[in-house]
């Protein structure tokens, strides 16, 4: 019984080592290398204490990776751990959302990875995170996965579907197909829409600072003639200087884009120097959102994520975007490649005119405390009230011709925004509830709001208001459909 | 083969108008009192002449509100306050100013509470909680017995779980 029980990769070590120093680095260059001469009582005192911190905690570190133990166990994976406060965790595989790998410089020194298994439960509980696993190791864990659904699915199956499927079996079983990776060109576009190169502004104001740039000015107008020549030289110079630094930092974070998929599963790889893996069964996506910024909507560009029901971050990284610079086109192509079962319509309905008038007439009430504020504090601010007031309502009369919605057998597709949209798409039985509203001013109108609740991190609520009051009838008795559609256990 | 929506039928409890006219009282007193008390140290201090304002202004806004919560929303709200539960579905209707419809499918129901405060409990009333995967909702005044049946109806419909 024991013995079937696995620790974890000992390089773990290794890693939380380097997570300590990293943790600390601050407090160690303070205390020993700007205070190295030092002999104040406290300074001493501190470096002590860091140095019996530091000693402890390898020891703790050590004592968790002896007492951290899983093993897979009835289709889930079974957890021992703790040192002094013992803890048990299970978690079925079929509670399983989303899994992801990220494979940091650190990992790829060690030749190692690290592995997370993500259920929609909330809490500290809800993932499973291997911090340093051998790669063969976590490839087999993702596997045990994979075939615990594919049994669950054989199981659900009849005798002769089952034959059926058999039958099926005898073809070649796809293998990953690559549907996406930038080519050099899309990264030549996204370094400029995703506009890094404008990271070198603040540098440039800085110099500014530092080589005085007027008293530079008046020696050019004393040299006039070849003056210019310099200016434009620098100008250029600079210029050439932020597109490459902002095509480095573009590479680097979206170089290595790839979206690939096989029967089952989704795959998104993506990072330069930390990589990481988002891979989703095709039925546990949630639902489908494509964003675009004003920049991309001036450059036909989108934004496509799965969403999950799991967590879909790396510490501050979202990880379940498919390449955040697509064309417009490809991304919908995308989708119904990636996902089959996903039917998406370009052309949806537009809003009544009756929600334009609605738009123009529904009081702000940003634009009212600011307006009472720049009247309180400096009226001679006037004209902000008023460009406030103008940007509001170019939002506005924006969001009425973006907004669209479509209710499509068992999809339905909402879009709205101003000066940067979102369309997102969802099935009938991902749906966990929903929503219609119609306030007094809507009632006079003849409208109403609709919004859908999906599983995520946090919960997704998806609203649409405005759309005709029929509509959100329909609406209704659509989503009452949903009892023909789903599976009970 | 579209049904009919049947729009919800149940009512809650009349009572509830006078539970949530002592509740919504205490509330507005206390958030009178320490606006009153945020004016007195305004005076006592002499705090920039901006916060006074921003205080005065809050105070009539409670006053108004108190208003309107206290003696005309219970009213509506206990008047437009529909619900139902049948094996599919939850329905939810209510909304004095804003109607607000909700439809919650049984599979999706996570657990049900029953509620009673010290002013519920005076006039013999429940509270009912129905926690969801996404969010939480409650029908907010019930008769006791007919709190209990409905509870326990909906933990009965609420165990068959979809496959996801």
């Amino acid at each position: 019984m024991e013995q079937s029980l696995k620790r974890l990769h000992p390089f773990i070590l290794a890693f939380d080592l380097y997570k300590l120093i990293k943790g600390n680095i601050i407090f160690f260059v303070f205390i020993f290398l700007l205070n190295m001469g030092s002999d104040k009582w406290w300074i001493q005192t501190a470096k002590w204490l860091f140095l019996a911190y530091v000693v402890i905690m390898l020891f703790v570190n050590i004592g968790k990776w002896l007492t951290y133990r899983y093993e897979i166990k009835d289709n889930a994976i079974y957890i021992k751990s703790g040192i002094f406060l013992k803890s048990e965790q299970t978690v079925p595989f079929l509670k399983v959302q989303n899994v992801q790998r990220q494979t940091t410089v650190f990992h790829k020194i060690f030749k190692v990875t690290s592995l997370t298994l993500e259920t929609a439960a909330v809490g500290e509980e809800s993932s499973i995170t291997f911090d340093v696993i051998s790669r063969a190791e976590a490839e087999s864990l993702e596997r045990v996965v994979t075939v615990t659904y594919e049994q669950q699915v054989i199981n659900e199956l009849t005798e002769a579907e089952l034959f059926e499927e058999q039958l099926v079996e005898q073809e070649p079983k796809s293998e990953k197909t690559t549907h996406f990776t930038p080519t050099k060109r899309d990264l030549v576009k996204a370094s400029f829409t995703s506009l890094s190169f404008l990271i070198l502004i603040p540098i440039i104001f800085k110099l500014d600072d530092i080589v005085k740039f007027d008293t530079f000015a008046d020696e050019v107008t004393d040299a006039l003639k070849w003056g210019w020549a310099i200016l434009a030289i620098v100008i250029i110079g600079v210029l050439l200087i932020s597109i490459a630094i902002g095509m480095i930092h573009t590479f680097i974070k979206y170089g290595k884009y790839e979206i690939s998929s096989d029967t089952q599963k989704v795959y998104i790889k993506k990072g330069v120097l930390d990589e990481s893996i988002f891979s989703i069964r095709k039925e546990k996506v949630q639902a489908v959102e494509i964003s675009q910024s004003l920049m991309k909507r001036l450059l036909g560009l989108a934004e496509v994520k799965l969403i999950s029901a799991g967590n879909t971050t790396i510490g501050e990284v979202e990880t379940n975007t498919l390449y955040p610079f697509l064309p417009v086109h490809r991304a919908y192509e995308l989708i119904s490649e990636l996902l089959p079962d996903y039917q998406v319509e370009e052309s949806m309905h537009k809003l009544p005119g009756n929600a334009f008038w609605i738009r123009m007439i529904r009081p702000s009430y940003i634009w009212l405390i600011a307006t009472a504020a720049i009247w309180y504090f400096k009226p001679s601010l006037w004209w902000i009230s008023l460009a406030l007031l103008l940007v509001i309502y170019v939002s506005r009369i924006l969001d009425f011709k973006n907004s669209r919605y479509l209710l499509n057998e068992s999809f339905i597709q909402m879009k709205e925004g101003g000066f940067s949209t979102t369309l997102f798409i969802t099935k009938r039985s991902q749906v966990i509830e929903v929503k219609a509203e119609r306030s007094k001013l809507q009632r006079y109108f003849n409208v109403a709001s609709i919004e859908t609740v999906n599983r995520a991190k946090p919960v997704h609520h998806n609203k649409l208001i405005d759309v005709p009051h029929e509509v959100a009838n329909e609406f209704y008795r659509w989503y009452m459909d949903r009892k023909h559609e789903i599976k009970t256990q | 083969m579209y049904l009919k929506i049947e729009a919800p039928q149940r009512s809650i409890s009349k009572e509830a108008v006078k539970v949530w006219r002592i509740t919504e009282t205490l509330e507005n007193a206390g958030i009178l009192a320490v606006l009153g008390i945020l004016y007195y140290l305004h005076m006592r201090f002499e705090w920039k002449e901006w916060i006074g304002w921003i205080i005065l202004g809050l105070l009539i806004l409670t006053v108004l509100n108190a208003i309107w919560e206290i003696l005309f929303e219970p009213t509506l709200k206990q008047k437009y306050w529909r619900y139902d539960v049948d094996e599919e579905f939850i329905q939810l209707k209510h909304g004095a100013l804003k109607e607000v419809n909700e439809l919650i499918p049984m599979t999706k129901v996570q657990s049900v509470e029953l509620n009673q405060g010290p002013f519920l409990r005076k006039y013999g009333l429940y509270s009912i909680q129905i926690g969801t995967m996404g969010t939480e909702h409650a029908i907010p005044a019930i008769p006791e017995k007919e709190a209990f049946e409905l509870r326990d109806q909906i933990a009965h419909y609420a165990k068959i779980k979809e496959v996801e």
